[in-house]
């Protein structure tokens, strides 16, 4: 039986779009670098697939006041900041049927595991078969959560479980593991990798998919990947609003070809993968004349 | 060579002599507009001395809202996806600043011909063309304690037009022609090309009207 984690360690959804235009000291300076010019994701469409419906909620602040929200409704209000312009849907996690994909770009987010012990055998249901095979077939950008175990990305936690998820999203065309750094890095300030994030591993393949991003929580009360996937899947709709005849595949690539390891202390490819997102070399161009 | 149209007849007058000259012939035109007959016009043709000694400098300035707009936007420049430093000074830096000077020519002590000429500027990705500023001034005492004053300008040339780059986006988005200064910002590569400077000159065209009255 495979049991849903939301991967955090520790509502409302965000009803005033006005309120999601502001930028905020949790996110990254590059955001703000590509909001001067009013261009934050339209035409994308980003569904979080998360917690809509349970008793269950957090206190956090992500710079509007502090709000008690399901997990869900932080993910899918995280996104919306950091991509405004962007189609958000919010998909609970706990329906059955398969997720639908609207037309443009779509961006799908995932902070949430389903963890399994290994070597058991397992079928997906309707939803996340979809997910997989989104990702597999490069029909919509997947930001999935690396997970909160403090282990590499495949391998056991400390439950003696993997996130099948995970694992079924390995070497798929357009699926981009998150993990979190404690916060957002500078070449001045190099940042760590979060204690609680996985890590890339040794697996290649993993690496070659494997993105970090700064999750302030010092700033926003809210810690985990969790926290981390929503901004990539921001990242992503802001860069589909440019490239608009860009698939999936190629958003993927964009983001992780462009990432930098030069804002990372003691970056190892092993505990980063790519390294840390960054939204401004993935709008550049390679060469301009 | 330009063309001056003449109020007197509507002949028009072509020349190929020195600026300088152009303009002294305009001042002439003009000047002729207000007499009465051919042997006025004959008998009035002043020497180039009498041009000097009724010409004054009006206004004498370096830079202009077009060049600051210019100057003021190029500043920066963006990280390529592999991270390489782009600045636009290689661009937009420009070695001589658009330099502007204008002129009062007297044709009688109520009418004066305003003239004038800036250099413009350019550098690899923009241009300001030079400019050639003409008009009048006109003044006159309606009465004992009134008085009137008008003076129209134009401005003919000294635009602003700013060239595009050519940038290299790989994969996602191939070679496409672009906005240099928005090459890497989030807007779609063809939109930025609508943001590219295509300027005319500010107070291109001026009219003033004062009346004074003295109570």
């Amino acid at each position: 039986m495979k049991i849903k984690l939301i991967t955090i360690a520790c509502g409302i959804l965000l009803s005033n779009i006005a309120m999601a235009q502001t930028l905020q000291s949790w996110m990254s300076p590059e955001v703000g670098d590509a909001w001067r010019q009013n261009y934050k994701g339209s035409g994308v469409t980003i569904t979080v697939v998360d917690d809509f419906r349970s008793r269950s909620r957090f206190t956090g602040n992500l710079g509007y006041g502090v709000a008690n929200m399901r997990h869900g409704e932080w993910t899918y209000n995280e996104a919306l900041m950091i991509a405004p312009s962007a189609r958000l849907r919010a998909d609970d996690f706990n329906t059955a049927g398969a997720v639908a994909l609207n037309r443009g770009l779509n961006v799908l987010n995932l902070s949430y595991g389903m963890y399994i012990a290994p070597n058991v055998a397992f079928r997906w249901g309707s939803q996340e078969q979809s997910i997989v095979n989104y990702a597999t077939n490069g029909n919509a950008v997947i930001s999935k959560a690396a997970g909160n175990d403090a282990v590499d990305i495949n391998s056991v936690n400390r439950n003696g479980q993997i996130d099948a998820l995970n694992y079924s999203l390995k070497g798929t065309k357009s699926a981009i593991f998150v993990g979190a750094l404690s916060k957002n890095g500078t070449t001045a300030a190099p940042a760590q990798m979060a204690s609680y994030s996985n890590t890339a591993g040794t697996d290649t393949t993993v690496q070659k998919q494997f993105l970090v991003v700064g999750v302030e929580g010092n700033k926003t009360g809210l810690y985990g990947t969790s926290f981390a996937a929503p901004i990539v899947s921001g990242y992503a709709a802001i860069i589909g609003s440019k490239f608009t005849s860009a698939n999936a595949t190629q958003i993927t690539n964009q983001l992780l070809n462009t990432a930098r390891q030069d804002t990372i202390a003691s970056y190892n490819a092993s505990i980063h993968g790519r390294g840390e997102a960054s939204l401004t070399r993935a709008l550049a161009p390679v060469g301009i004349r | 060579m330009w063309i001056v149209n003449r109020n007197a007849n509507c002949s028009l007058i072509k020349t190929s002599t020195s600026f300088l000259m152009n303009l002294f012939v305009l001042a002439l035109l003009i000047g002729n507009a207000t007499m009465s007959s051919a042997e006025d016009f004959a008998t009035s043709w002043p020497s180039i001395q009498n041009f000097i000694d009724s010409t004054h400098l009006i206004d004498i300035k370096q830079g202009s809202e077009l060049s600051g707009k210019v100057s003021d936007s190029s500043a920066g420049g963006f990280e390529t996806a592999q991270g390489n430093f782009v600045s636009f000074k290689q661009w937009y830096q420009t070695n001589w600043t658009d330099t502007k000077t204008v002129w009062m020519t007297e044709i009688n002590p109520n009418l004066g011909v305003i003239w004038g000429f800036s250099t413009g500027e350019k550098a690899e990705k923009y241009e300001i063309s030079r400019s050639v500023t003409i008009g009048f001034a006109y003044s006159t005492q309606i009465d004992k304690t009134s008085f009137l004053s008008i003076r129209g300008t134009t401005i003919l040339g000294g635009n602003l037009r700013e060239k595009s780059c050519t940038a290299d986006y790989g994969d996602i988005g191939g070679i496409q022609e672009v906005n240099c200064r928005l090459a890497a910002s989030p807007l779609p590569p063809s939109e930025t090309l609508t943001h590219l400077f295509n300027d005319k000159p500010l107070n291109k065209d001026l009219f003033f009207i004062r009346y004074i009255k003295y109570f």
